[in-house]
């Protein structure tokens, strides 16, 4: 499977062409500021206390992801992440409980990216303000990572030769009877 | 209780909080190699918003080698602080608090790494300048308004949310899975009255926080329902951190709730 084929089925890819307008150059130039220094201020957030805990919750994120079987024919999607047990030792060092909600919190900022990006592109096009940037979710740090969660978990949980896989991000609404839907849906991946 | 002595146990409970948390991170250092999750090569486009030379220098310090020793170091000089402490060695702690976090694109358990940077921000700044009583005092009383905010802000957006009023919010976050709690939370809370109960429980705790300043028989009673809740929030969505975090910011909230100007 190439690059081609993931760059079909993978969305949010623009490129669009140049605005002849100053202002909108400017705000294209802040824009694109912006989208390097973000993540590079997000780093620091530790440094200013927020504290806003468990405010609300409508829908949960479940990464999930499925491998090629030995027939060819792709296998069921199985849950990637899943909770370590909790004991009492786990009050003083939870290292695989706490690395199962750092994990968590990548998908949820997978599917922030995706959404923000989404909302962007619907403003730009709304304004006519054309973007010089081509955006690709696979160069974020939460596509890479989540990525790799994918491959420790088959690394971890198949014998015999490494298959190809694809793994997806489900969205389950939790307040309404509304079934569950996937946001993304990666490329089949070669076997790494 | 002084000042500086209600800083005193700041930094060893909060020395205590860094030891473990260290452990765990050592624990999970081989995530951070080249073929591990956390890997430098999936998280560097994140740094590319520093200048250069503090880009260059993360890219060396973050490198899963570097890393490795220095939350060795990290270890070392919690448990040295615990014993000896030091104006510098506090200093280092920050330094390396920050770049742990930093690793972990942020914070690796939201508030808790917030918490200790506000401690150990503290804890350097009143023992830097042990012989000024202003500087203390604002050490402790900063790391008290702090406790006493991270309740009180959670609260109120928990009072804003008419989900949390309607008793809706909790048995959601039982469900979500990202916490996965045991059954028995999911089976106490089953019912919508009881989920009612408890949501207002955790919202009239919350708000009723800056009473913890009233007077010290309230603070120990603030105390005691806070140590409690941490646990029960440890026991259903395993946030151990957040005790150990937090038991460092009590001493503060007592000594700040003795204080009369």
């Amino acid at each position: 499977m190439g690059d081609r084929t993931e760059r079909e089925e993978l969305p949010g890819t623009t490129v669009l062409g140049c605005s002849p307008d100053p202002a909108s150059r400017v705000r294209s130039w802040f824009g694109e500021r912006w989208a390097v220094w973000a993540p590079a201020l997000l780093l620091l957030r530790a440094l200013l206390p927020a504290w806003r805990f468990f405010d609300d919750i409508e829908e949960a994120q479940v990464l999930m992801y499925r491998i090629e079987e030995t027939s060819g024919k792709l296998g069921p999607w199985k849950r990637c992440l899943r909770r370590p047990p909790r004991t009492l030792g786990s009050l003083f060092t939870n290292a695989e409980g706490n690395l199962f909600l750092a994990c968590g919190s990548v998908v949820e900022q997978l599917v922030e990216q995706l959404a923000e990006h989404m909302v962007e592109q619907l403003a730009a096009e709304g304004a006519e303000v054309c973007r010089t940037r081509t955006w690709d979710l696979r160069s974020c740090s939460s596509y890479k990572l989540t990525r790799r969660m994918v491959q420790d978990r088959i690394r971890n949980s198949h014998t015999g030769p490494p298959p190809r896989y694809q793994f997806k991000v489900e969205v389950r609404p939790l307040g309404s009877s509304e079934k569950p839907y996937d946001v993304l849906v990666s490329p089949l991946y070669e076997p790494s | 209780m002084q000042a500086m002595q209600a800083m005193q146990w700041c930094g060893r409970l909060i020395a205590v909080a860094i030891v473990f948390q260290t452990i765990e991170l050592l624990q999970l250092r081989r995530l951070t190699r080249n073929d591990g999750i956390w890997a430098w090569d999936a998280i560097k486009c994140d740094y590319e918003g520093f200048p250069r030379p503090v880009s260059t220098m993360l890219a060396w310090v973050l490198h899963w080698r570097v890393y490795a020793h220095l939350l060795r170091l990290r270890l070392l000089f919690a448990l040295v602080a615990l014993w000896s402490p030091h104006p510098w060695l506090w200093w280092l702690l920050f330094c390396f608090c920050l770049l742990a976090s930093m690793r972990w694109r942020g914070t690796f358990n939201g508030g808790s790494d917030r918490m200790t940077l506000v401690v150990l921000a503290s804890t350097c700044l009143a023992s830097s300048f042990p012989d000024r009583p202003l500087v203390v005092l604002g050490s402790v009383l900063h790391i008290a308004v702090q406790a006493m905010l991270s309740y009180f802000v959670a609260g109120v957006g928990k009072f804003g949310s008419a989900n949390w009023r309607t008793g809706r919010a909790l048995p959601r976050f039982l469900r979500a899975d990202g916490y996965d709690p045991p059954r028995a939370a999911r089976h106490l809370l089953r019912g919508r009255s009881r989920a009612w109960i408890a949501s207002w429980c955790i919202i009239f705790f919350e708000c009723g926080s800056p009473l913890a300043l009233a007077g010290p028989r309230c603070c120990l009673l603030f105390i005691g329902f806070a140590g409690l809740f941490h646990l029960v929030i440890f026991c259903v969505f395993g946030l151990n951190r957040f005790v150990f975090a937090w038991a460092a910011t009590y001493p503060a909230l007592y000594f700040a709730s003795t204080f009369s100007l």
